[in-house]
């Protein structure tokens, strides 16, 4: 049983939090503004902690601020300022994800079950390492196992899916095109560029990422190509 | 067609008929004219003329009184001239003071004063054509009141020579002159036509060598002439007249007894000389008889009507040869078959006769015209026009009412068009009032100029007849209208009928559009004055500016060889100079500093160190405009950078309970509610909810492309990868709506320079517009091309919905092709992606036709 503290100022976004995480299985604790929040945080002993940004006497930006100074939990800021640069405050004063309002509720709880797990199973220690497995962030490919798993849940590829990825893993950062793509993994040359590709790579997303529109890991560079983000 | 009357072909056929009737009546005008007057034109004869035979026509009337006055002129002078015995002596004597008494000559030196015949005749010609000189002739009184004549040089001569002695008028002894000089004066005094009263204030008195008075006064007299011939019996003029006592202290008359005699021998005896045989027998058809002193002296053309004793028989014999007059000392006699005036008759054979109680003049003129003569011609040319006149009347009266009717509907007609109601003007008719005049009047002027200089005139032709010097009068015209006359006649008029109707219609429009004064050249020059006036200041400098400079110039001119002005003229050049070339440089920085402000560098500043005067007070504006510009620009930012972060503001309050709205709609449907209705309104609250959701995303993204709010990060992007990367993304969408994506990209990476992110949202936005707006089951084509430097992508679709809207309302915000709400969207995407687009500096257009739905993207490459 984790304790979730939820902060907004609306009440009743709040409470369908409360009542979605309720659902499935977690304690939801509640405040209002980030004072309350800050008070609830010295006396209960909370796992994850949802923050809005706006809100009265102490803003979310403040109060991840401040709780950064004590604690380590993971912090999803929720907000509805939903800027480049809104996200970028939020992620590098602290928080560990940025959920933009209005939110899909599940995203919302695969977000908090993929902070949750990541902060208590897999705590950021590094497993054995040996080279047969490729890790960013929560998701790990162990090329052996031909094995892919996203925050621990594993996660079923087609055989030419799992190539692609296994080509970005192994190369993180390195952006490739889509007849690089395809040259490497049909081992063929590409007569002329199609989407075939780019309809595999759609694929994997929505398969590895939360929210396929904003990947987290496997991500496009426009005109250019695709790449698995190094360690993002 | 409406208001036919007013069409183009109507208005050149009216314009015809005005050109034509008017070098018709021309024509006739002159026939009529011309013909009837035979060179003297009145309207008495127009108004009697009657179509008929020659011999009916007053011209003939008036020809044959000529003819008998110029026969009678003949005898007159022949008999002046010749002796009694007729014939020509030069040597016979005219008595001047008889002569100019009785015009007759005598033969005898009776007053004294007497010249020969041939002398005078010589002298006379000379003196007639005014070939003649004054002299100068000294008047000298006797004590008893008569006087003495010398002519000047003769008096100078006898005072040199102390013949004749002046004494000097002077009292004081310093004034006196050396003998000769007085001499000198007196002569000069006397040639200017002044006496010595005139000149010293005092008669003066002529002595002889002794000093004995001789004469008590002396004066000049210039109304003499030159003598050219010598009296008879005498050296000159002076002689006689000093000897006879008759002419003492006549000299004046002298001279006019002179001057007039020689005119009237000059003029007859060149006449008698010249042998005229116009009149003789055989060449003429006029025949006169002249009887005087009962039968003693007969004048004839005709050899058979010299017997007296016949002389009833010849007359009648006369009489049946045609036209005939019979003039006798009693108008009662008088007998004529021509309209005529007796007296008028008998006044003109009486001046020439003295004798005027016996004498008889019958003249005739044979209407057969069997010798070729004057009258013959005329009586030829008469038939020949004849039938041509009657035509020439009717053609006037018709014409004129058909040119007038012609150009009262041209006026009314004139600037207006069978379509509307609008005044029509041409291009002539906006051409300045004045110019335009002048285009109109020098042409005719230019024309009319040189008709008169290099044409003859009219239709006359001058009769076989020799003109005498002395006798203009007896020169005969006849009409005459050859066929290049008829030609330059129509020329002239038609063209001067074109420059009038081009000038008199333009007049009319002008006026019908009140612009006669308004375009006027004069009002022309009073706006050039007003302006002057109202800038005086400016005007008056940059006058005086080029008035000092031409000045220097012409005194440098007019004082040609003055060092001092040719130093001015090049001080003022090498001023000038520097002042161009300064006022240039400045106008040119001023101009480059409007240019960059004009480019929108408004915070250009013009450099004013090295300006000066008036360009430093234009750059000083100049630079005015810039920061207000600036400010304006500035201004205008912040306030849109306002009105984005209002809209920011705005979305995001509304996102907040947005947030509530969709969060609660999921849970209720997670309640497991069974009623299918309940479950149908949940669907509809949740697509709304998302819509909204999209909305405001959309609208803040709008709000912050249109505002330039967004700052772009360029990089080098492989259109083609990135649209095959989108078509990937999609590739789900279509296949919804079962949309076939058909694309048409080159081998070769077709690289432009854009933002990557926004790129992939223009692409992004069109390709959603096509899944949502094509018909189902249709293809969409997506095509990239390279061609000459640039890469244009292209997206086709058929829309599903009729596309009741144009192209360009298509891109503008919140509008969609079809105007129901309903579906999902914001209706910004096109927006957007066109401002993306223009943003990264490329080309956005759209293209409906019928349900084809087109977007054109360009980029340079």
């Amino acid at each position: 049983m984790y304790n979730i503290l939820v902060c907004d100022d609306d009440k009743a976004i709040v409470e369908a939090i409360e009542i979605y995480l309720s659902q499935e299985g977690y304690h939801i604790l509640k405040a209002y503004d980030g004072e309350q929040a800050l008070k609830v945080l010295e006396t209960e002993e909370v796992h994850l902690l949802l923050l809005d940004v706006m809100m009265p006497k102490l803003d979310g930006i403040r109060a991840t601020l401040k709780i950064r100074e004590k604690h380590s939990i993971p912090i999803i800021i929720l907000s509805a300022k939903s800027e480049d640069v809104d996200k970028i405050l939020g992620l590098n004063v602290g928080a560990d994800d940025y959920v933009t309002k209005p939110f899909n509720p599940l995203e919302l709880i695969a977000r908090v079950k993929s902070q949750l797990r990541r902060y208590t199973q897999l705590g950021g220690t590094a497993k054995e390492d040996s080279g047969q497995i490729y890790e960013v962030g929560g998701l790990r490919i162990n090329d052996d196992l031909k094995e892919v798993t996203v925050d621990g849940e594993p996660v079923k590829l087609t055989p030419i899916e799992y190539n692609i990825l296994l080509l970005l893993m192994k190369n993180q950062g390195r952006v490739f095109s889509i007849n690089q793509i395809y040259e490497s993994i049909w081992n063929e040359d590409a007569v002329g560029a199609d989407n075939t590709v780019a309809v595999h790579i759609r694929h994997i997303r929505e398969k590895i990422e939360i929210n396929p529109k904003d990947p987290r890991y496997l991500k496009v560079v426009w005109g250019v190509g695709y790449k698995i983000e190094k360690n993002g | 067609m409406k208001k036919w009357y007013r069409s183009t072909l109507v208005k050149a056929v009216l314009e015809s008929i005005v050109i034509i009737t008017a070098i018709l009546m021309m024509l006739s005008a002159v026939l009529l004219i011309g013909y009837q007057g035979e060179g003297t034109v009145t309207s008495n004869y127009i108004l009697q003329f009657k179509s008929g035979k020659f011999e009916d026509s007053i011209t003939f009337a008036d020809r044959m009184r000529e003819v008998a006055s110029n026969v009678l002129d003949g005898i007159a002078s022949r008999e002046q001239i010749e002796t009694e015995d007729g014939k020509y002596d030069p040597d016979r004597l005219v008595d001047v003071k008889k002569f100019y008494e009785n015009n007759k000559i005598t033969g005898k030196n009776e007053s004294g004063l007497a010249y020969t015949l041939e002398d005078l005749g010589e002298w006379g010609k000379q003196f007639y054509k005014g070939n003649y000189e004054s002299t100068d002739i000294v008047v000298c009184e006797k004590p008893d009141g008569t006087y003495y004549y010398y002519y000047l040089s003769e008096f100078e001569t006898l005072l040199v020579n102390k013949k004749l002695q002046v004494e000097q008028p002077y009292e004081e002894e310093e004034m006196t002159h050396s003998e000769k000089m007085f001499i000198a004066e007196l002569v000069d005094c006397l040639k200017g036509g002044y006496s010595p009263v005139d000149y010293y204030g005092k008669e003066l008195q002529i002595r002889d060598a002794e000093g004995n008075v001789l004469y008590q006064d002396f004066w000049s007299f210039q109304q003499g002439i030159e003598e050219k011939a010598t009296p008879d019996g005498a050296k000159n003029l002076l002689e006689v007249v000093n000897q006879t006592p008759e002419f003492n202290g006549r000299l004046e008359e002298v001279f006019q007894m002179l001057e007039s005699t020689l005119s009237s021998i000059a003029v007859n005896l060149d006449l008698y000389k010249s042998n005229d045989d116009t009149w003789t027998e055989g060449n003429t058809n006029f025949q006169y008889l002249l009887v005087r002193q009962h039968g003693k002296k007969i004048n004839t053309n005709n050899s058979a009507y010299t017997d007296y004793q016949e002389i009833e028989a010849n007359i009648e014999k006369m009489k049946k040869a045609g036209k005939y007059v019979v003039v006798k000392p009693k108008l009662a006699d008088f007998e004529t078959n021509i309209d005529i005036s007796a007296s008028e008759w008998r006044d003109m054979v009486t001046s020439y006769n003295k004798i005027d109680d016996d004498y008889i003049f019958v003249a005739a003129v044979d209407t057969n015209y069997p010798v070729q003569d004057i009258f013959y011609t005329s009586a030829k040319e008469y038939g020949k026009y004849a039938p041509y006149l009657n035509h020439a009347g009717s053609v006037l009266i018709i014409g004129g009412i058909l040119l007038l009717a012609a150009m009262i509907w041209l006026t009314v007609c004139a600037g207006r068009h069978p379509e509307n109601e609008e005044l029509q003007l041409s291009g002539f008719d906006r051409w300045k009032t004045g110019l335009g005049a002048m285009a109109v009047i020098v042409p005719w002027i230019l024309l009319t100029g040189f008709l008169s200089i290099s044409w003859d005139g009219v239709g006359y032709q001058t009769l076989q007849y020799e003109a005498k010097s002395f006798h203009h009068s007896y020169v005969y015209y006849m009409f005459s209208m050859t066929a290049s006359d008829i030609l330059i006649i129509s020329l002239y008029t038609g063209i001067t009928m074109i420059l009038f109707l081009i000038g008199y219609l333009s007049l009319v429009r002008r006026i019908k559009a009140k612009t006669l004064w308004k375009n006027s050249l004069l009002r022309w020059g009073c706006a050039g004055i007003r302006q002057f006036w109202s800038h005086r200041s400016v005007c008056l400098r940059s006058v005086l500016l080029v008035g000092g400079f031409v000045l220097a110039h012409w005194l440098a001119f007019i004082f040609n060889g003055v060092a001092f002005f040719f130093l001015l003229m090049g001080a003022v050049d090498v001023v000038a100079v520097c002042l161009a070339v300064r006022v240039a440089i400045e106008k040119e920085q001023i101009r480059k500093g409007i240019k960059e402000i004009a480019s929108g560098n408004v915070n250009y500043q013009i450099p004013l160190e090295k300006m000066h005067g008036e360009s430093r007070e234009m750059a000083e504006l100049v630079n005015t405009i810039g920061d207000g510009l600036n400010n304006a620009v500035a201004a205008a930012m912040k306030s849109e950078r306002l009105k984005t972060d209002l809209i920011t503001n705005v979305s995001h309050d509304i996102k907040t309970p947005l947030t509530s709205i969709i969060n609660y709609v999921d849970l209720l449907k997670r309640e497991n509610l069974e009623d299918p209705k309940i479950q149908g309104y949940l669907e509809v609250l949740e697509a709304k909810a998302q819509r909204l959701k999209t909305l405001t995303e959309d609208v803040v993204e709008a709000s912050k492309v249109s505002s330039g709010n967004i700052t772009l990060e360029m990089m080098d992007v492989n259109l083609v990868e990135m649209v095959n990367q989108t078509i990937g993304e999609f590739s789900e969408k279509m296949e919804v709506k079962n949309l076939t994506v058909v694309a048409s990209l080159p081998a070769e990476p077709a690289i432009v320079h854009v933002d990557g992110r926004r790129m992939w949202r223009v692409l992004e936005n069109l390709f959603n517009n096509a899944a949502k707006y094509a018909m189902p089951g249709t293809r969409v084509y997506a095509d990239l091309r390279v061609r000459e430097g640039r890469v244009e992508f292209s997206l086709k679709n058929v829309s599903e919905n009729p596309l009741n809207i144009s192209a360009e309302e298509l891109t503008e915000r919140f509008i969609r092709g079809d105007v129901s709400r309903s579906t999902e969207g914001s209706g910004l995407g096109l927006s957007i992606a066109r401002d993306l687009t223009e943003m990264q500096g490329g080309k956005f257009s759209l293209y409906v036709d019928g349900d084809l739905f087109k977007v054109v993207i360009e980029f340079g490459v």
